[in-house]
């Protein structure tokens, strides 16, 4: 409906309303692009590394906004299902020799499993049910990771084999940017067909949504196990890269990364929580000498965001792009207007 | 949604300041009344533990009857009934919200302080009890004074018995189980009457 004022002509066009279809808009493949040859112009090795770290939790704060900008939960276990993908992937690399890349996949799987579970026991009621749920899972996983020392050598940490045979970032900015462009394509097609109509007709009114048709618990299901794969395959990717993998990662504080990044970069966007990783991770980065107040300054960002400007970053870009055009209306209409 | 957030961040900050301002000791007093009870043969409680018990026990009637017989209470009440209801007879619904969160907080507080004799204080001693009101709560279903004590005492037996029987650790795998069996057949609660969707 809304490619029909744009004239269907020429390669260019063509191309743009392809590309439209999955989500892209030349903006965004622009930056993607310069995003991907950066490897090569930016030497310093620390960077890099920020950036493959900015890209994770990009990633993940995206996965989580599906659920917490469309569907309006917000999934408490969110880092406990990426730790969850992370071991399954370090185990079956260690124990049965599969390899690293059908593990991480197997991590997603994994991942996506329990949140399925976790979605058909809990999504009938109320967002908060889940998100406490999910939660509990997530600190008994954390125990039991713990507490299983046969298995996963407890606090002492399990050391991963690398994806490659090297610990430079360069082959490693581009698994993780295939895994976030991937991501990215597949949650906008997403949100753009009509599941994501459903998703947010459920964010808005269950009831009303129930009315026309749409069926909540299926679609809320649908929207928690895409989010939770998600995670399982960052997971994956962050212990083929960091290499080692301790409890720690599921500890309810990473969640709470990934929840202040996505919350600043916008509810309900996708791109919004992508590029506040890109600005926060760096910051927090600069900010490491701070220890526990690093945490403090993350609780306020959160509890600022929610009160003063809950439509976050995405929300303040797109205000700024309506402005723009309210301005460019105005001005044509001044012009075509005889007065 | 928005509210649980901000409880959430406010969590966060409280946890982390105490970590970096007091350090990570555990602070308490061993206790505050010396000395214990013996009630049948051979059964010591000690005072701080009837104490504590009796401060529960106290607040819980007097957090009854605020909601039974005042009529703020009642206004709470209401309001957890049906809000728009309760709008319309002219209840105000954000102070009714306020004044809840405010009352369930000072509750908590309560229960920190009763306890510190048993429990010392640390920054992340919170997780636990919120670990296991939330146990309680979905076990007995929303909105039910009376039924959260019996569903304390079961929680607590049953996690009593969890470890004795089994070991500490699958004491947390045993509560998420009898959870999920909850949310599986009865997601109302055991005492709970309506399923607020």
């Amino acid at each position: 409906m809304r490619y029909q004022n744009i004239e269907d002509i020429g390669l260019v066009n063509s191309f743009k309303r392809n590309m439209e279809k999955i989500g892209l808009s030349p903006l965004i493949l622009g930056l993607f692009l310069v995003l991907g040859v950066s490897p090569y112009l930016i030497q310093d090795e620390y960077i890099l590394r920020l950036m493959v770290i900015s890209l994770m939790l990009g990633t993940l704060a995206m996965g989580f906004d599906l659920s917490a900008g469309y569907i309006k939960v917000a999934n408490w276990g969110y880092a406990a299902l990426m730790g969850l993908g992370a071991y399954t992937s370090a185990l079956l690399l260690m124990k049965l020799g599969i390899s690293p890349w059908i593990g991480t996949i197997a991590g997603g799987l994994a991942a996506g499993l329990l949140g399925l579970l976790i979605g058909i026991l809990t999504l009938r009621m109320d967002g908060m049910f889940a998100a406490i749920l999910a939660w509990f899972i997530g600190l008994i996983l954390m125990a039991l990771t713990t507490s299983l020392t046969g298995l996963t050598r407890g606090a002492m940490g399990l050391n991963v084999d690398l994806y490659f045979n090297t610990a430079w970032s360069k082959p490693y900015f581009y698994v993780i940017f295939t895994i976030c462009v991937l991501t990215f394509i597949v949650l906008r097609w997403v949100t753009k067909s009509n599941l994501g109509l459903a998703f947010n007709a459920l964010g808005q009114d269950v009831e009303a949504a129930r009315t026309s048709g749409v069926d909540p618990m299926k679609y809320k299901v649908i929207n928690f196990t895409i989010s939770c794969v998600i995670a399982g395959l960052v997971g994956g990717f962050y212990a083929h890269f960091i290499g080692i993998l301790t409890p720690d990662v599921m500890h309810t504080k990473h969640t709470v990364e990934i929840l202040v990044i996505a919350y600043l970069g916008g509810r309900g966007s996708i791109w919004g929580p992508l590029l506040a990783a890109f600005l926060l991770v760096p910051t927090f980065e600069y900010l490491n000498f701070l220890l526990e107040f690093k945490y403090v300054l993350y609780g306020i960002l959160l509890i600022s965001v929610m009160i003063f400007y809950p439509g976050g970053i995405s929300g303040f870009l797109n205000y700024l792009s309506d402005l723009m055009t309210q301005k460019r209306k105005s001005k044509s209409s001044k012009k075509d207007s005889p007065a | 949604m928005n509210s649980f957030l901000v409880t959430a961040g406010l969590s966060f900050i409280l946890q982390n300041l105490a970590l970096s301002l007091l350090g990570a000791d555990f602070r308490g007093v061993p206790q505050y009344w010396g000395g214990s009870v013996t009630w049948f043969s051979g059964l010591n409680i000690s005072i701080d533990r009837v104490v504590a018990f009796l401060i529960a026990m106290g607040s819980v009637v007097i957090f009854w009857i605020f909601l039974k017989k005042t009529k703020t209470g009642n206004a709470i009440l209401a309001v957890s009934e049906h809000e728009t209801g309760a709008m319309l007879m002219g209840i105000e619904l954000n102070k009714i919200h306020t004044l809840t969160f405010a009352l369930s907080s000072m509750l908590a507080a309560i229960a920190g302080a009763a306890l510190l004799s048993i429990i010392p204080a640390y920054p992340t001693m919170g997780l636990q009890p919120l670990y296991k009101s939330w146990f309680v709560v979905i076990l007995v279903g929303l909105g039910n004074i009376q039924a959260t004590l019996i569903g304390g005492f079961l929680v607590g037996i049953i996690e009593a018995f969890a470890s004795f029987s089994l070991g500490a650790m699958w004491q947390d795998v045993i509560s998420l189980s009898i959870i999920i069996l909850v949310l599986l057949f009865k997601p109302t609660g055991l005492f709970g009457k309506k399923l607020k969707v």
